[in-house]
């Protein structure tokens, strides 16, 4: 009965990895750019893996993993934010500009300027143009309509960027 | 646009470059799952046995601290709760107690009045929802749910001319010297003292058989021989104004009674040999809404109007048998939710306020002479009584022991 219990969750772990392997790096991504702590984003991912791995049977298989799993570490990383009451504080460990192809001064308010905004307002732009995710996918792990995403990115993007028309 | 997508992607890669993810991320956190699976249930299991230890011990110290240092004695089950519909009887064996049943038949608090005259029967009034009380007497006094004094207002009013208004905390009785009908309680804006006054030697025949500050209306009948309902008024409580006036051939032998709301008034006549059919009107028009049997006397409503108490008087004539015969009738359907065939006979009733319960006073007829009306303060022929709270359901519970109500 154990061997047989052993079987099923080794099984489940391949279906697992298979669906959702390919995703943990952008999960952990995610998960950094919302903490902005490498550590914690190992943690949060961590966490998130199990809490999919519990509700994958909610997982509609004919829809991306992707999305889905991006929205479980998003709301994770919420939550430890708030748990740790000290966060709010912390400021993202931004690498030094130095590494940037970049003309230096440009880089560096555009750097700024991200760590200003709003949390989702970041994560909107994080999804949306640094991991390349359709509006659709940034809806889903927003919580948003399609309509309602595509509107949190251009606001928080006319924050970057005054003026800016978006097609 | 591109540009800003470039900026943007650059300022992102310079956070996340440092700090790229392992080439094992994908294999630990996958490899974590087995641990963790292992791992949730044992807490869990950890978790809820602790808090269980927690909830058990908090309960032994609650009831360790209730039982070693505020025992309570016989009889005595605590403050009355707030909102919680109750009926008040005296403790038989500390009588200016009052234990509070709720509707179920379990006890919910003890009222101890410090006023040892209050132990008297018929000496308070308890609230329809049993959440005030009212003495009744030269100053009238209102008593919170604790049994302390909330408000008084001066006025000689007999408890037996009035009822309680619908709100549970007013008071609508006739005062027997001003001829007036009086509305005793916290003022109400717009509302004066007295709402109406009736020719005096009407008033001293008057008794007010409804009072619903809901609807703004109070309902008022005269009587001959005590008993018999020769008038109706319907006045306005606002304004004082009588809006209608009904009068009524004392041959017929008729009682009045009404809903707690004014919106109804049943007609029964106390002689069912007579063969005069009890009938229930609105009191907006005066319609009749349902006729019941004529030997069907209704002696009250149930607090949302819907069904109606009534003792089948005797066919053959005036006189009482000696066995009582009760049913509860949803008139609107002409069903029948309750019977009682027995030998007590109902002394008084209360209604749940809002709903189709019912609470009546129970006991034996004089050994001489006919039966007292019901709500009658006629001389108790022994000393306490039966109390039983009979549901819509056909349900009934009698409390454990005899009592005096409060009602």
């Amino acid at each position: 009965m154990q061997q047989l219990a052993m079987s099923r969750s080794q099984s489940g772990e391949a279906d697992f990895d298979a669906l959702i392997g390919p995703h943990l790096e952008a999960g952990y991504r995610t998960a950094l750019a919302i903490l902005g702590n490498p550590d914690e984003a190992h943690d949060a991912v961590q966490e998130s893996a199990f809490k999919a791995w519990r509700k994958l049977h909610q997982l509609d298989r004919d829809r991306p993993a992707r999305p889905w799993f991006l929205a479980i570490v998003a709301n994770q990383c919420r939550s430890e934010r708030r748990r740790r009451w000290w966060s709010v504080i912390r400021l993202p460990e931004v690498a030094p500009a130095a590494q940037s192809q970049m003309d230096g001064a440009a880089a560096i308010d555009i750097g700024r300027a991200l760590a200003k905004l709003r949390r989702d307002d970041r994560l909107a732009l994080f999804l949306y143009f640094y991991l390349d995710l359709p509006m659709e996918e940034v809806a889903t792990v927003l919580g948003l309509s399609p309509n309602g995403a595509k509107t949190r990115v251009y606001r928080a993007a006319r924050k970057l960027r005054p003026g800016l028309e978006m097609h | 646009m591109d540009d800003l997508r470039s900026e943007i992607r650059a300022a992102f890669d310079r956070e996340q470059t440092p700090y790229a993810p392992t080439g094992a991320l994908r294999h630990d956190v996958v490899a974590g799952l087995h641990a963790n699976v292992s791992r949730a249930p044992h807490l869990n299991w950890i978790t809820v046995a602790t808090a269980m230890l927690i909830a058990v011990a908090i309960v032994a110290g609650l009831m360790a601290t209730r039982l070693i240092y505020h025992p309570l004695p016989a009889g005595d089950y605590g403050p009355p709760p707030a909102g919680v519909p109750r009926v008040y009887v005296h403790d038989p064996d500390h009588p200016s107690w009052l234990t509070g049943y709720d509707w179920t038949g379990k006890p919910r608090g003890t009222v101890k009045l410090q006023d040892p005259s209050l132990g008297a029967p018929w000496s308070i009034d308890m609230a329809p929802d049993g959440q005030e009380f009212y003495v009744p007497g030269s100053t009238s006094r209102f008593l919170d749910r604790f049994g302390q004094p909330l408000l008084s207002s001066v006025g000689p009013v007999d408890l037996y001319t009035g009822v309680w208004a619908d709100d549970n905390r007013h008071f609508c009785a006739m005062d027997g010297q001003s001829g007036s009908g009086r509305l005793i309680g916290p003022p109400l804006q717009g509302y004066a003292l007295n709402f109406v006054t009736l020719p005096a030697q009407v008033a001293k025949t008057t008794t007010i058989v409804a009072c619903s500050i809901r609807n703004d209306r109070a309902i008022l009948v005269s009587h001959v021989d005590g008993t018999t309902a020769s008038e109706v008024w319907v006045a306005r409580l606002s304004g004082g104004n009588m809006i209608a006036h009904h009068s009524y051939d004392p041959r017929l032998s008729l009682t009045v009674v009404a809903s707690s709301d004014a919106s109804y008034v049943a007609e029964s006549s106390q002689e069912g040999y007579l063969g005069v059919p009890s009938v229930i009107r609105r009191v907006s028009d005066w319609r009749t809404l349902a006729s019941l049997s004529a030997s069907d006397k209704v002696l009250k409503f149930s607090g949302d109007g819907s069904l109606v108490l009534v003792s089948p008087t005797s066919p053959a004539g005036p006189l009482p048998s000696s066995q009582a015969h009760l049913a509860i009738v949803d008139w609107p359907s002409g069903r029948t939710t309750w019977t009682y065939d027995g030998t007590d006979w109902p002394w008084t009733v209360v209604a749940r306020p809002g709903g189709r319960d019912f609470a009546l006073e129970m006991g034996q007829l004089p050994k001489s002479g006919g039966p007292c009306p019901p709500a009658n303060p006629c001389v108790a022929p022994e000393p306490t009584r039966i109390i039983l709270i009979v549901h819509d359901d056909g349900s009934s519970k009698r409390l454990p022991s005899r009592y005096y109500p409060t009602w």
